[in-house]
């Protein structure tokens, strides 16, 4: 039996770093505003969890996955590069392999370059951002569209616009709510943003 | 006696709405869904906030 909210839920496999913050603040308040909700591995604060447990029971209650597969390039310590966004896609496609009626969109910020470092996916159409939030927008808001049976859905630019005043109001929302932006946990962040686009519900 | 044809008036015709006709139908709206996420600030204390800082904004 399918989860509470399984065929709302899109589960977010991204970097999460500061590079990146941008991007997946965008990506998050779109999935918000095209009526689903976004997952990721942030949502759990039990440390006792086994991560992999962690991942593997939030991709179970997801119908949709977001994959982000652009952060290849290596660590400036170690100088190796990160496998987690590659292994959770594959877990992810491995899982849908199981349910006919999953989705996933994978993203990367260059077309065709995905097919050099995996190349076992070239057969899939993929993404592209460009490393730009307005264009990460489009691409996320272009695949829910096709998921969305409870009514429409904005264009991608009048969805960034929404983001640009959501933003702007961020941090008064922060002050009242005695947080601090840079301090917001995906948690807050998730529940300001849902808060937020119920109460401007304009078209 | 022959059957007595029904007589079926025709449908009237079927408005379309038309940009900047001012009473144009609202399209269905999809629903903001709720993450319902534990460790996240209350949502009743989020709306409160919206509110406020929206009305601060008019």
């Amino acid at each position: 039996m399918a989860a509470p909210g399984y065929d709302y839920n899109v589960f977010i496999n991204c970097p999460f770093d500061r590079p990146y913050k941008r991007i997946f603040d965008a990506v998050v308040f779109t999935v918000f505003d095209c009526g689903f909700i976004p997952r990721t591995t942030l949502e759990i604060t039990n440390t006792g969890e086994v991560r992999v447990d962690k991942i593997a029971r939030i991709m179970d209650e997801c119908r949709f996955g977001y994959h982000d597969i652009s952060r290849t390039s290596l660590d400036g310590i170690n100088r190796l590069p990160r496998f987690n966004m590659p292994f959770e896609l594959g877990l992810f496609l491995g899982i849908s392999r199981q349910t006919s009626d999953r989705s996933c969109l994978v993203v990367d910020r260059e077309p065709y370059r995905y097919q050099k470092f995996i190349s076992d996916i070239s057969g899939q159409d993929i993404g592209v951002h460009s490393n730009d939030p307005n264009v990460a927008v489009q691409v996320v808001r272009n695949w829910l569209r096709d998921y969305q049976t409870e009514g429409d859905i904005p264009g991608g630019a009048h969805i960034w616009e929404r983001y640009q005043a959501f933003k702007k109001v961020l941090p008064k929302l922060c002050r009242e709510t005695r947080l601090t932006p840079s301090e917001l946990t995906f948690n807050d962040y998730a529940t300001m943003v849902g808060e937020w686009l119920k109460a401007n519900r304009r078209f | 006696m022959g059957k007595k044809s029904k007589i079926v008036s025709a449908p009237p015709p079927r408005e379309f709405d038309t940009l900047g006709s001012g009473d144009a139908a609202t399209p269905p709206q999809r629903t903001i869904k709720s993450s319902h996420k534990t460790g996240a600030i209350s949502r009743k204390v989020m709306r409160k906030a919206v509110h406020k800082v929206m009305s601060e904004g008019r």
